[in-house]
Parts: structure tokens; sequence; C-alpha cells
């Protein structure tokens, strides 16, 4: 839009003198900011990762909505900030009502709110699940991109790395730790998950992954014992979770086996891959020294 | 138990013990850990703390004696309730009682109280099925033919089912909703001592309360007035019925969910060869629902599927044929 405005200004150029120029060039000055980076006004987000990136990119003056989960202590790491925003359940209906320039959605947001969406010729931008860091950058640089706030985007990426470079990494005496991350009904994230590509950051063996997991798998509490790990990973959100598929995690066998190590990571870090994985592979990191 | 103790129902019963005794090894042999029969035997004699010890004792020993527990507690009622209700279509699931300890169960549990008082998760199975079982005696008016009781049955278990799915999708768990299929369906997965000993108490009071009813439900089925001369207590025989079903049905539902036909099948299976005397039913059916359960539990941990499927469904495939094969039988013997 910004590029097609330059373009008649010219051709008016050409034909009516240099006075008309002027004037124009000066308008376009001081209008540059708007109609040059073409940034969004209005922009809603409805999923609790893309939530989280547009509170770190963009001024809240331009965003229109969030989703409630990017409220909740239990769930988001910019809870705090989230409470100055509009929060929505992320209907389709409320984000109707806001008429937004741009919204933002993960990949697996209800698809037949996306496609209402779009059918109603809103601009809708969905983002995919980071499978690790390098694919934490790439959803940083894309959100930015489509915010207008590629430079920020850039220095929340310089920031993230820095951080990631300070995390000391001294490995045990005993080499690289087998771990297993151990959720609800026994499932457990195999290669090619984001939670295998935060252990690999920590210097640990996801072993999961070594018995031929991919993706999502099951490990039966038998298995686990026989392995035996040399670390079981819970995470917050399902150890504070009743559910009877979360009960597993509190089987006697788990809960009274001293010669088990176990720990529970703060979920927060692990179920958006963002800026705050890093907090992961830190904790990880400091378990395992 | 009965007056004159049969050479066929001690031949009945020793052979079921035996068949209940052979699952429970192979249950406590089978798994995915793999380990070698010494293994097992070296873990169940001894104190040690290896993994193969663990596993045996406390992921296959406490799953197995709930199969046990809980099959048995369901072939005793269904067998008691057939006897009681003169009704071969009497069954927890099919009269609703395992319905309304569902929705006990469910809000006990997800309203944060079984976390809290892990009493709280048995008894509230226990008061649902209380609830469920003095209902469908209101709705069928105590001596329902079959259509009305079935027809009450189905109404409990719509009602419970509906207000079960609310009160779970009321609850803060996002995941809550999901978990009907675990309710609905039963499973004996990742069960640990912790149930066992949370049913235990309940499933055995009740138990002790059914198998009592054994020469009140001979005499029953000469008729009411013959059963009151016999100087059987009729109310008095209502109650315990009543409370040994909601006992047994109510803590086993709680820990493992509802598990259907069990009780359904087993009597069926066993009736011709005790004489067609309800009170000599009594104690086969206990056995025998326990093997179902603890074959059909061994049948979904050995069957390869992605996430174990629910016992239930495998309950349920082998009893519908059964309940459609009544209904049939039902309908010439009408004619």
């Amino acid at each position: 839009m910004g590029a097609v405005k330059i373009v008649t200004g010219r051709t008016k150029v050409g034909e009516r003198g240099k006075k008309r120029w002027v004037a124009l060039l000066g308008l376009m000055l001081v209008l540059a900011p708007n109609v040059f980076a073409d940034k969004p006004a209005r922009i809603v987000s409805m999923n609790l990762c893309t939530d989280e990136l547009v509170v770190r990119l963009a001024e809240p003056g331009r965003v229109a909505a969030l989703t409630r989960y990017a409220a909740d202590s239990d769930l988001s790491t910019v809870s705090e900030e989230a409470k100055n925003y509009r929060l929505i359940r992320g209907r389709v209906e409320e984000v109707l009502t806001l008429s937004p320039d741009i919204v933002l959605a993960g990949r697996f947001t209800d698809p037949p709110a996306v496609w209402l969406l779009k059918r109603m010729g809103i601009a809708v931008r969905l983002i995919d699940l980071p499978h690790d860091f390098a694919g934490i950058r790439q959803n940083i640089r894309d959100v930015a991109l489509v915010l207008g706030e590629a430079a920020r985007g850039e220095k929340l990426i310089t920031e993230m790395d820095a951080a990631l470079a300070a995390v000391p990494r001294t490995l045990q005496a005993g080499g690289r730790p087998r771990v297993l991350f151990y959720q609800r009904g026994g499932y457990s994230p195999g290669s090619g998950t984001f939670e295998d590509s935060i252990l690999r950051e920590a210097g640990a063996e996801n072993l999961a992954g070594q018995l031929g997991i991919q993706g999502y798998g099951v490990i039966p509490l038998e298995v686990l014992l026989k392995e035996h790990p040399d670390w079981v990973l819970f995470l917050t959100s399902e150890k504070n979770s009743a559910s009877v598929t979360s009960q597993l995690l509190f089987h006697p066998v788990l809960r009274h086996n001293q010669a088990l190590r176990q720990r529970t990571l703060d979920s927060r870090s692990l179920h958006c891959g963002g800026p705050a994985s890093v907090e992961a592979v830190k904790a990880l990191t400091q378990t395992f020294a | 138990m009965t007056n004159q103790p049969c050479k066929n129902t001690t031949l009945l019963i020793g052979g079921l013990t035996l068949l209940t005794a052979a699952l429970f090894v192979w249950a406590l042999a089978a798994g995915p850990a793999g380990l070698t029969l010494t293994e097992v035997f070296r873990a169940l004699s001894g104190h040690g703390f290896s993994a193969a010890d663990l596993i045996v004792r406390e992921i296959r020993l406490p799953r197995a004696l709930l199969a046990i527990l809980i099959g048995g507690s369901l072939g005793l009622s269904g067998a008691c309730l057939q006897g009681w209700l003169k009704n071969p279509l009497a069954e927890p699931g099919v009269l609703g009682v395992s319905g309304g300890a569902v929705l006990g169960a469910v809000t006990a549990f997800y309203t944060g109280y079984a976390a809290l008082f892990p009493i709280a998760l048995p008894l509230g199975g226990l008061a649902g099925a209380l609830l469920a079982v003095l209902f469908l005696l209101l709705l069928s008016g105590f001596s329902g033919t079959t259509a009305t009781l079935i027809l009450a049955g189905v109404a409990v278990n719509t009602l419970a089912f509906a207000a079960t799915a609310l009160a779970l999708n009321f609850s803060h768990n996002p995941y809550a909703a999901l978990e009907i299929v675990f309710w609905q369906m039963g499973s004996l997965a990742d069960r640990g001592f912790d149930h066992v000993w949370l049913a235990l108490p309940f499933i055995l009071s009740g138990c002790i309360l059914l198998l009592s009813t054994g020469r009140a439900l001979n005499a029953l089925s000469l008729g009411d007035d013959t059963a009151a001369s016999l100087g059987i207590h009729l109310g008095w025989l209502r109650w315990r019925l009543v409370i040994g079903t909601a006992l047994c049905v109510g803590a086993g539902v709680a820990v493992a969910g509802s598990i259907g036909f069990v009780g359904l099948v087993v009597p069926h299976l066993l009736r011709p060869l005790t004489r067609h005397e309800p009170g000599r039913l009594l104690v086969p059916s206990m056995l025998g629902g326990a093997a179902l359960l603890l074959a059909a539990d061994l049948a979904v941990r050995l069957l390869p599927a992605v996430s174990e499927l629910k016992i239930g469904v495998l309950t349920s495939l082998i009893g519908a044929p059964f309940f459609l094969v009544l209904i049939l039988r039902g309908r010439r013997e009408a004619l």
C-alpha cells in the first residue's frame, strides 16, 4: 500500500511541478511511520503462544485482544502484563466485533473458526509450533514481521540467544543423563518434539527417543521402572490437575521410589516454545549438574 | 448358602477357583516389561526393591487384585439382582446403578474433594449408587415387570449420564470432559494399591451382605408369600440387597469406572449349572465374575493398541450379544 502511494506521487510530480512535490514529500514524512511500515493497528491473538509473542513485540495500544489464558498465572509467562489487555475466549463473534487488522492463531486453533474468519475477509496468520530454538527464532521473526516490528523481533532474538548462551553447562561426570519426560496417561515426547530438543540443549539424552518413540507415544509404567532413567521429569500443569490420567504421576511406585530421581518443571516454559523456554534449559542444566 | 451342599456346586466352585487362580498368575506374569516367571515368583516371595520386584508387587499385583475384587462383586451383584427382581436382564449397568455411581464418583473427584480426602471418592460412588437404586425402585414400583424395570434403568442411566457430562464440563480442568470415556467404559490401567485399599473395605462388606441373602433368595423364588411364611423378612432382605449392591458397585466404579455386562453374562452362563437355584448361584457368579474380568483385563493389556483399550469396551462386546439373545428368548416365550 505504501509503495503504491509513492509511485502515484511521483507521476504527479512530473506534471505539476516542484511545489506540490515538496508538499507531498512533507506530508509523507509526517505519515511515514504509518504509511511505510504498514503496521496493523488492531491485533487480535487467538492462541496463548501467540499472546506471549504479541505482548513481547507490539505496544499495548495496537493490541485489540488476547486470549483469557494469557492472564492465567498457571499457564502464561506474561500473565502480569496481560491483565492490562482486553481478554477474550476466542470465539469468532468476539473476534469479528473487534474488527481486527490481523488475527494471529496457532496451527491447531479451532479450524472452523479460522476458516470462518478468513471467509469474512479477515487476515489470519497461523503460527506453527516450534520444534527447537531455531523454530522459536523463526516464529519470533515471522510474528514481528506481521506486526511491523522487525527490529524488535531481532532484538528479542538477540536477547534470547544471549540468555541461552549464558546458561552454565557443566556436564556431570557420568556423561549425558538419560531422561524421561512423563506426562498424563504415560505419554512421553520422543524424537522430533520440542521437549526432545530442549533435553539435547541441556546436554541430556531423551529416553523416549532412544526407545524408538517419534512424536508422542506411551511409555508404560513397567517400562519406566525397567529402564530406570537417570531423571523422570513432570510438568507442574499436569501434577496440579485433578484428572484420572494424571493420577499415574502419583502412582505409589513413583511416589515412594527413593531410587528414582524425579523433578517437576514449570510447564509455562515448555507449553509454548518462546523466549521463556530458556528457563527450561536453565532448570534442566541445574538439575543435571 | 444352601441347606444341602451339592456335589455339582462344589465341583463348579472348585473349577472356577482354579480358573481364577490360573488367570491371576497369568496376570502377574504378563506385561510390557517382559519378566520371566522366575523373576515374578522371586518378586512375590521377597521384599527387594529391584525393578522386577516393584513391577510385580506395585503394578501388576494391585491391578490383578482389583480385577478380582471388582469382577467378583459385579458377578455377585448381578446374580443377587436377578434373583431378587426375578428378572434375567437385571444387572448393575443396565439398571443404572453403575451410572449413578459414576455421577457420585465424578462429583467427588473433579471438585477436588477426593484429592483432599481420598475416602470421598468411594463414598461419592456409594452415594450415587444408593440414590440410583432407590430412584429405580421408586420408578418401577418395587415389583417391576421386565419392561418397567428396564425402562426405569434407561431413565436412571440417561439422567446420570447427562448429569455426569454436565459435572465434567463445568470442571476447571479442560481435560476433564475427555475423561468421560474412562468413567463410562472403565479401566484398570495404572491403578495401584492406593485404589485397592480405598475400594477393599467397601467391596468386602458389600459382598458379605450380598452373600448372606442366598437362603432368602431361594425362598423368594417360590413367591413372596411363601418366602414370608418361611420366615424371610422381605423388608430387611431388600435393604441388605440395596446396600450390598451399592457398596460393591459404588466402590468399584469409584476406582475403575463403570464396567458393564459382567453382572449380566456371568450369572447366565452359570445358572444352568446350579439347578436354577438363585442362592446356589451366588458364590459361582462371584468367582466367574472375577475370572471374566481378569481375562478381559489380560486381553486389553495384550492387544496391540497405541493407548490401551478400555476394559468396558471388551466386556460390552461380550455382553451385548448376550443381552440380544435374552431379549429374543423373552420374546419367543411371550409368544
